[in-house]
């Protein structure tokens, strides 16, 4: 078999277009001819090497820009305004009831203010008499920190709530 | 489940507006286009403007793609228009990226197939851009003759003759480069 009828077998190979009986034949020829051998390598090397081209990509917040220009808007200032005042309300609490410190100078700033005395003496009035309607039901004692609690609990029901709203926003394409 | 499947599943999530199927198209196709968009324009920016066109183009006009045909031929032809778009307004001096491979266990291999790798990258900047595109499209991206005659709206004859002589050529620079010291 002549060499050019080798070379176009091998673009044959490279075009994934080669027949049973041409692989053969070409199999044959270069296991005898050492110039065809080398040319077949360098193709077959050359295809392999393109095969594995370095893949390149965009910058990082491309996928961020695109979905913007799409229309899906991500609500990151009300996450995050959602996570300071959380932190801010659970921070309040841990130093309310672990340190005496704050505690005494928190005592001393509402007492030298009149309106929170009021305000303090109006939810103790409150929870006194929620302690007394839910006396049948509840046997442990109604405490001032409750009203604390229920407000965490309610921001932090308030901050996951939004979170997951938000995960579902949609866009018509 | 193939890829084709997965991919139809995620343009109709897209098609209701699916965030996340938006993001899932745009981490497995933006690597390819811009890579694809990279090596013919050969300037970063440039080619991120393209990349981004082509998926802005795609998302905008999902609903018109036929399902039953190769989502990866539409999105490539989409990129190759815009591509094309671009050489007739602009012709910019080439910018080069610093490349990293993936890494390999083997040191000496690895630094062998390195070397093969960007000798045959440089080479392919030094074809004309149809030719690499053709190189391109057909050996990285594997795409038929038939796909890459839809991508570039060319026969595939002519496809065909024209891929046969940039591999021959590109050979020849590959072969230049490797024998110089």
């Amino acid at each position: 078999m002549k060499h050019e009828e080798i070379a176009r077998l091998i673009h044959k190979k490279l075009d994934r277009e080669i027949s049973p009986d041409e692989q053969r034949s070409l199999d044959k020829h270069l296991t005898d001819c050492p110039g065809c051998a080398l040319l077949y390598e360098e193709m077959m090397g050359m295809d392999r090497s393109l095969k594995q081209l370095t893949e390149f990509y965009p910058r990082r917040n491309f996928n961020g820009l695109v979905l913007a220009r799409l229309g899906f808007v991500r609500k990151y200032v009300w996450t995050r305004a959602a996570a300071v005042v959380t932190g801010a309300w659970l921070a309040t609490l841990i130093c309310i009831f672990h340190s005496p410190l704050p505690a005494q100078l928190l005592g001393r700033l509402a007492t030298s203010v009149p309106a929170l005395v009021r305000l303090y003496d109006k939810a103790a009035i409150v929870c006194a008499s929620l302690t007394k309607v839910l006396a049948p039901f509840v046997r442990i004692p109604f405490d001032t920190a409750y009203p604390m609690i229920g407000i965490v609990l309610s921001i932090l029901f308030i901050y996951f709530l939004g979170n997951t709203l938000q995960k579902e926003k949609k866009c018509n394409i | 489940m193939n890829n084709q499947d997965d991919t139809v599943d995620l343009i109709q999530q897209a098609l209701t507006g699916e965030e996340r199927a938006c993001q899932s198209i745009l981490n497995l196709y933006k690597g390819r286009i811009f890579s694809y968009v990279y090596r013919l324009v050969h300037n970063y920016h440039d080619a991120e403007d393209i990349t981004f066109d082509t998926f802005i183009k795609c998302f905008r006009s999902l609903a018109m793609f036929d399902q039953s045909k190769p989502f990866t031929t539409w999105l490539f032809t989409i990129a190759h228009n815009l591509t094309v778009d671009y050489f007739r307004k602009h012709k910019t001096p080439p910018e080069y990226l610093v490349e990293m491979h993936p890494g390999g266990d083997d040191p000496v291999t690895e630094y062998e197939r390195k070397r093969r790798a960007e000798i045959v990258d440089d080479a392919l900047a030094r074809l004309a851009p149809v030719d690499r595109e053709l190189v391109i499209l057909f050996h990285k991206e594997e795409h038929s003759y038939q796909e890459i005659a839809g991508i570039m709206n060319l026969p595939v004859t002519t496809i065909k003759t024209r891929l046969h002589r940039a591999r021959k050529k590109l050979h020849d620079i590959v072969c230049r480069k490797r024998n110089k010291p």
